[in-house]
Order: structure tokens, then sequence, then C-alpha cells
């Protein structure tokens, strides 16, 4: 008797796990990466437009774009999103972005700690300087607002190639 | 690294040495067929319960193609006729970011080369003309040793000095010149010891693939090729300088028995100054083994006396009676023997000088 509770409760935590997993994975993340890439229009004007990176070379610009896609009816809060900057590749000043409020934050360390740009020090010997861009090892950005259901919001940031 | 971090003043503080590990180890860049990946992680919550999703991206780092020919030398390159293995020194470098073989071949496109001040047009060929790999990269054409004629399996960031090579023509004309361009086509590498195929073009033209290395020129123009064609060429140039020797004898009457040294004639008694003036143009080679033989007809001419004196200096060698001939015999000068035959060898004339030689006869 005694088997079979233990039984019908474990059938409900599945149940129940499963429920939650549902409801996870209405929340996704995609990762897509653009080069970019100098047009001249007709009139002579130069243009950058972004295109899907596939053909890239030492020394082109590569704009990574995260897209936190919620398909639930739910909204969703507490949204932290880190992204190492890819090996072989250094982070370029001022580039990541959010469309929703953020705070963006960086790592020197490889994610081991935060911080904004300017209290991000290098020591050199017994001094400190700040931190150059192309030092960043990980960027963070933190949504303060809730991503409403059944929308999508976008974070970026760009890279160069080494 | 943690152990490198430390918190002061509220500022996060890293040992600098993190910043080398971010750079790359080529300045052509990251290594072709590298895969760079990115992770991106999400933590969320949804009615107070957390979850975390990654994604990530991954695209391969494609071939940039891209190399350089430069010209060692600074100016064209003096030879003389008949000279033979004469060089032009090129560096040909691998900026892209894959091994790659060279093809190398010698073109006679250019027309000019050398800023102003030595800027030289191109009128003459040579022959024979070959183009070698510096095999120990010494930059000294070692004949023999230099003996490829490609370059195999040139690193990224690596460069390596090439010769053409070739013959001067006998004839070859004073102020000639032969202008050549080395030019280095990009080839299959990966096989050491075999000159590899010549990539003809780039991907350029067809559909991206993210997880295929394509080829992208990304050279520039040289003397004899254009941007982005997997080429690069550089131009040099060797300029014949021969020795353009000028010899003159002319004589001078110094005095006769009858008006001394006042316009004086060729009478008997009378003394005569012969001149042998040799010339080599400025600009041109040394003359070597520069030797006068003249013939005084000792039947006419009263030899005894007669001392060759010689000179070596342009301003000082002049036909007239001021000159001063009362040195010492030259070195080089044999004074005339019976049979009234002078010489005088000057042995080398240098390109721009001018030497001579006197000797003084007695009318009989």
């Amino acid at each position: 008797m005694k088997k079979g509770v233990l039984a019908t409760g474990i059938v409900v935590a599945l149940i129940l796990t499963s429920s939650l997993a549902a409801k996870e994975a209405a929340v996704t993340l995609s990762t897509k990466s653009y080069k970019e890439v100098v047009t001249i229009d007709s009139s002579g004007a130069k243009k950058t437009v972004l295109e899907e990176a596939k053909k890239v070379v030492p020394g082109d610009y590569v704009v990574y774009k995260n897209s936190i896609i919620n398909k639930s009816n739910k909204s969703v809060h507490d949204m932290v999103l880190n992204n190492a900057i890819p090996k072989h590749t250094e982070y370029i000043a001022d580039s990541a972005k959010c469309e929703k409020d953020c705070d963006i934050l960086f790592s020197i360390d490889g994610g081991k700690a935060f911080d904004k740009p300017e209290n991000l020090m290098v020591k050199v010997g017994d001094k400190a300087r700040l931190a150059l861009p192309k030092e960043y090892t990980n960027v963070r950005w933190i949504l303060t607002s809730a991503l409403e259901a059944n929308s999508v919001t976008d974070v970026s940031f760009k890279t160069r190639l080494q | 690294m943690g152990g490198n971090m430390f918190l002061k003043s509220k500022k996060l503080v890293v040992a600098a040495l993190l910043s080398v590990s971010a750079t790359s180890a080529f300045a052509a860049g990251t290594l072709s067929g590298t895969n760079v990946d990115s992770t991106a992680s999400l933590s969320f919550s949804v009615n107070g319960t957390t979850s975390e999703v990654t994604s990530t991206n991954s695209y391969k780092v494609d071939n940039k193609v891209d190399l350089t020919v430069s010209t060692v030398d600074t100016q064209a390159v003096t030879v003389s006729p008949e000279a033979t293995n004469v060089l032009l020194t090129y560096k040909v470098r691998n900026d892209g970011n894959t091994v790659q073989d060279f093809i190398l071949s010698s073109l006679t496109t250019s027309t000019t080369v050398f800023a102003a001040g030595n800027a030289v047009t191109d009128d003459y060929d040579l022959t024979n003309v070959r183009v070698f790999v510096d095999a120990n990269n010494n930059g000294v054409y070692d004949e023999g040793t230099d003996v490829e004629t490609y370059i195999d399996e040139l690193a990224p960031d690596a460069d390596i000095t090439v010769f053409i090579v070739a013959d001067v023509p006998a004839d070859a004309a004073n102020d000639a010149v032969a202008i050549y361009d080395l030019q280095a086509q990009v080839a299959q590498g990966e096989t050491v010891g075999t000159e590899g195929a010549a990539i003809a073009t780039d991907n350029a033209g067809q559909a991206d693939d993210a997880a295929t290395v394509q080829i992208v020129f990304a050279d520039g123009q040289g003397t004899a090729d254009v941007q982005y064609d997997g080429k690069f060429s550089s131009a040099d140039a060797w300029k014949i300088v021969t020795a353009d020797v000028t010899v003159s004898k002319n004589s001078i009457v110094v005095s006769d028995p009858v008006n001394g040294a006042n316009n004086p004639k060729r009478i008997p008694g009378a003394e005569v100054r012969y001149c042998y003036i040799v010339q080599n143009a400025d600009g041109g080679a040394d003359a070597t083994g520069a030797l006068i033989t003249d013939i005084l007809n000792p039947d006419v001419l009263d030899l005894s006396a007669s001392t060759v004196v010689t000179y070596n200096g342009t301003g000082i060698c002049a036909c007239d009676t001021d000159t001063d001939i009362t040195g010492a015999n030259g070195a080089n000068g044999q004074n005339p023997n019976a049979q009234g035959q002078v010489k005088v060898d000057f042995d080398t004339v240098a390109g721009g000088a001018t030497e001579c030689a006197y000797v003084s006869a007695v009318i009989k």
C-alpha cells in the first residue's frame, strides 16, 4: 500500500516537472552573427549594412545579436544575459546595446566579476589603468524591465576578428 | 587568473597579463579554418521560478589571401657587359592567414621604376632571365643552393627573399636599362616540396558557407597586377655601365732656336711636346688595363733627352705650353726606346677621370 502511494507521488512529480519544462521552453534564446559590409548606393554614399556572417576573414567586424523570445502568455522577469567575447575576436567599444532598459556590465577576468567600464582597471606593475575594450572577456546585460508575453527583445554587441 | 584579481576602491583590478592573451598571435590575423564560437546564456524567472537557456553561434574563419612583393634595391643595379648571374632582389611576404605556396615569374611590364632622382626607363632586356628563391633566406644568391623556382609553404606573416637572375649581353650599351617585375601568385599549400596549383579565383562569386573555408582575395595592386587577383608584383632594374673612354694625341711647339718661346715654329732644333690624354666619361665604369703605345719617329726626332711624365687628375691635363711637365717620370711611363716607342700604362681610369702623359722631343 505504501509502495502505491510512493509510485503515485513520483508520477505527480514527473507531471509537474514536465509541465514546468514546457513553460521554460516557451522562453528561448537565439544568437546570430552578422558581418558589417560597407555598400555604396547609386548616389555614391557609403552605407554600412549587416549580412549574415558566413564569409569572415581577419579584420572583419561581426555583430552578435541575441534575441530573447518569449512565446508564453506570461511576462518574463529578472533577465540576465551573459555572453563571452568569442575567442579570436575583440570587443568594439560602446557597441553593446539593448532594446529595453538594461544595465550593461563587462568582465576582464573571464566572467568571474563584472562591472561598468569606468571601474574596470588593469594592473600594470605597481599601477593600474583603465581596461581597454579589447581586453573585455565577457559582456552582461541586466534587463531592468520585464519582457511581456509573446514578445521579443534583442541585445547585441560588435567584435572584430583578429 | 582569479589569484591576480582583487578589489580596490570598489574597482575591479586585474593583472595586465590578461591583455596579452587577448591579442592575435599573427599580424595577418586568425588562421583560416579556426572556429569562432559565441555562447550566450540567459537566466530569467517566470512566476518566481528561475530558469536558464543558452544559445551558440559559430562560423569558420575563411582564407584571406594577401601578399606583398617589395623591391629590396633602392635604385637600379649597375652591371657591366658580359656579366653573368647579375641579381635583382625582392621580398615576398605572406600577409594572409593561411600557409601558402607562391608561384613566381619575371615580367617586363613596367616601363619606369624608382622615384625621382633614381628614376630609370626601360629600353633593354637581359638574357637567360631566371627566378630563384633564397633557400636559406640570407639575402645572398648562392648559385647551386638557391635553385627553387617557387615559394614552398610560406607561413602567415613570414617573408622570403627572391632573386631575378640574368646575364648581360656583351654588346650592352652604356646607360641601357632593363626593368623586370617580380610577380608572385598565391597557390595551394599544405604539401611540402610540391608546387601547389595556382589559386586563380576566389569565392566571391559563390554562395557563402559558414562551415567551409572559403577564399577571399584581399591583395593590393602591384606594378604588374590588379587589386584582388591573388597576385602582387614589384619592379626593379638593371642599368648597364660601361667604360666610355676617349684618347687623344696632340702636339705643341714649346720653343724653337730662332723665336724661343715666342710663337715658336716647327723647325729643326725646335722642342715639340706630345700630349696623350685619356678620358673616361662621367658615370661610366672603371676602365682597366688602359695602355697607350705610340711610335715617335726617331729619324726626324731626337729622343735622347725625352722623358715621359704622367699626370692623373681632371683639370691639369691639357696640351699647352703652360703645363708643368718638369715632374718626375711617371711610375707607369716608359721613355722612348731606340725605335721611338713610348708606352704609358694608365692601369685603371675611373669613370669621370682624366689622365694624361707628356713627352718632349727635338726636331732634327
